[in-house]
């Protein structure tokens, strides 16, 4: 199964650090506008988007230039009414206040923390007037996060950094790193199964195996490649015993068209098998 | 085991959502506007979703009973469907629900008493003829019994409508509260069947043939109308002998008096809704297998089709004397 890829969105380098030391993530050298790490081992990516919905939004659609199958987690401080400093929460909901918009990130896998309503606001408040986290980027990222992945590939993680008791002004550099360092398992635990569903997602999208082969063979147009792609994928499941390079190169098809009428032929006679049934 | 349940603020009064979020205290409870804004945005992955869906409890809002296809038919009355719930307990690779929703979630739509009302007002339009109501269109009838307690209020519903037939359609084997009611004629218990080897291949999670026959047994012996809906007929290595053996435990099984009536049904997937499937689960060897596009849907050829309902329709006629067999042919949506 090819590896699963899980871009990181964080809105400022402070909380950022404990993730850049963690995953050992260094600078990535491509495009300008926003600054980015990562661990191509690891199958990890991170931007740095800068405050705002806006920024987080674009700071997506960077990141999303490359990769087809990434997972998406944002990951950034929270204010809520009277959760504790440090608390940390998934996600289940995400709400625009300024669009009135949601979204609800479906939980497919095992959530090793709780899970809250994550509010974006366009400016920070001190009073939370509903029992919700309070942040600036969540609606920007996941709204376009999710152009580029299924729903169950975008989340968003935070963690509580100021509440009514203990407001935001309090807050410095070292304290926002502790409290995304001091949650690094919890990140941990909900990446891997993010990169679990992403390697799923491509293996989906590999190209059947033979395409190559078969089409530096012959010419094939851009319909009959598309035909021809198709053709293989089901001959894989149906005919996995039998390799189609070998099967068309013993048949000695002299173009594209009877390559494609034949396999086609052949794959039309092949009943499927089931086991013994229960 | 539900996680997650969205609750529409709607229906947070109701008292069936009300019974459910107690039965489920350790659920994560997220409130939602409409049941619409989980289930239906774009990119959402069924398959993904299949493998933990939540439940969403809801208000239905208008449509609640539909008119259904004619040749969905089952006998001569008018023929009606209604949803209580969308999808299903089951993951069966044939399934047009994978197909039709975003969603793999679990929507309960808790106004039961505006479904019946809108069931009343079908039947006082009605004629002489009985009318039909098939409540397993979008889900399974069954499954979910224990979260959705529909048969429990149904079957009484429907038992003193004498001019309505509810059809209950199923491959759930959860008749416990069916054999604890007195049998009403006009509630028919239809149990989906495809050979053993088949159902063990393709039907994910459904409980194994040799059960649901022993089931639609029960239901029989207790004096239950019962179906047999032989729907999708499936074309693989072995399927003479694969549905042979099938009814004829069907016969040894059930009572000929028994059964109401079987249905056939062609293995048929509107073009579009094929596509998404099997983009879905590329690997499947019955979605790989030999199927073609004719007119607007993906089916096996005019010829298979015909040679699969000619058999299964001759050993099903051979094995009860005088079965209603009726044929379920699809049209493109």
């Amino acid at each position: 199964m090819p590896p699963g890829r899980v871009h990181l969105v964080v809105a400022l380098r402070t909380e950022a650090q404990p993730l850049i030391d963690h995953f050992s993530m260094l600078p990535a050298s491509s495009g300008r506008g926003f600054r980015s790490f990562a661990n191509s081992d690891r199958g990890l990516a991170l931007v740095l988007s800068g405050v705002g919905r806006a920024a987080a939004a674009a700071a997506v659609a960077h990141l999303a230039r490359d990769d087809t199958d990434p997972a998406w987690l944002n990951i950034g401080i929270a204010g809520h009414r009277n959760l504790p400093i440090g608390a940390a929460r998934l996600a289940h909901k995400v709400h625009c206040a300024s669009s009135a918009r949601s979204w609800y990130p479906p939980l497919v896998f095992e959530i090793p923390c709780p899970t809250a309503t994550v509010r974006t606001v366009d400016r920070a408040t001190r009073d939370f007037p509903t029992d919700d986290l309070y942040e600036m980027e969540a609606a920007g990222f996941y709204e376009i996060a999710a152009r580029f992945a299924p729903h169950e590939l975008v989340h968003s993680f935070k963690v509580v950094s100021d509440n009514r008791a203990r407001p935001a002004e309090t807050l410095t550099a070292d304290s926002v790193g502790s409290l995304i360092g001091d949650s690094l398992e919890t990140i941990n635990a909900l990446i891997e199964p993010l990169q679990r569903l992403s390697a799923e997602l491509s293996e989906r999208r590999v190209e059947p195996g033979g395409l190559e082969r078969l089409l530096q063979a012959s010419h094939f147009t851009t319909t009959q490649r598309r035909q021809l792609r198709r053709l293989l994928r089901r001959w894989s499941v149906v005919c996995p015993q039998v390799d189609a390079v070998d099967w068309v190169a013993f048949k000695a098809l002299p173009d594209a068209g009877s390559v494609i009428a034949s396999m086609q032929e052949h794959l039309e006679g092949v009943a499927p098998t089931f086991g013994p049934g229960g | 085991m539900i996680e997650t349940i969205y609750i529409e603020d709607d229906v947070e009064a109701h008292p069936r959502a009300r019974r459910l979020l107690d039965r489920f205290p350790a659920a994560r409870v997220i409130p939602c506007g409409r049941y619409t804004e989980v289930f239906n945005p774009a990119a959402q992955s069924f398959r993904l979703q299949k493998e933990n869906p939540a439940l969403i409890l809801a208000r239905k809002r208008g449509n609640l009973v539909l008119e259904a296809p004619p040749e969905l038919g089952i006998g001569e009355g008018p023929g009606f469907y209604f949803s209580h719930m969308l999808n299903c307990l089951y993951d069966c690779r044939y399934c047009f629900l994978q197909g039709m929703f975003r969603s793999a979630h679990y929507v309960l739509f808790v106004n039961f008493e505006d479904f019946e009302a809108a069931i009343d007002d079908t039947l006082t339009d009605g004629g002489e003829k009985p009318s039909y109501f098939f409540s397993g269109y979008d889900c399974d009838s069954l499954a979910l019994e224990s979260l959705s307690g529909f048969v429990e209020r149904f079957v009484p519903f429907f038992a003193v409508r004498p001019g309505a037939v509810l059809e209950l359609r199923t491959k759930s084997v959860a008749i416990r509260s069916l054999l604890a009611m007195t049998p009403s004629p006009n509630v028919v218990v239809a149990f989906s069947f495809t050979p053993a080897e088949a159902a063990a291949a393709i039907e994910h999670g459904a409980p194994r043939v040799g059960q649901r026959v022993r089931a639609a047994a029960e239901l029989a012996a207790a004096g239950w109308p019962v179906g047999l809906r032989l729907d999708p007929l499936l074309w693989y290595d072995g399927w003479r002998a694969g549905y042979a053996t099938l009814i004829d435990g069907l016969a040894a099984a059930i009572p000929a008096a028994a059964i109401h009536s079987a249905s056939l049904g062609p293995l048929r997937f509107p073009s579009k809704m094929f596509q998404r499937i099997h983009r879905m689960y590329p690997e499947d060897a019955l979605l790989s297998g030999p199927l073609a596009r004719r007119d607007d849907f993906v089916s096996y050829s005019a010829a298979r089709e015909a040679e699969l309902v000619g058999f299964v329709e001759e050993r099903l006629r051979r094995a009860f004397d005088d079965i209603a067999v009726f044929f379920f042919t699809p049209r493109a949506t």
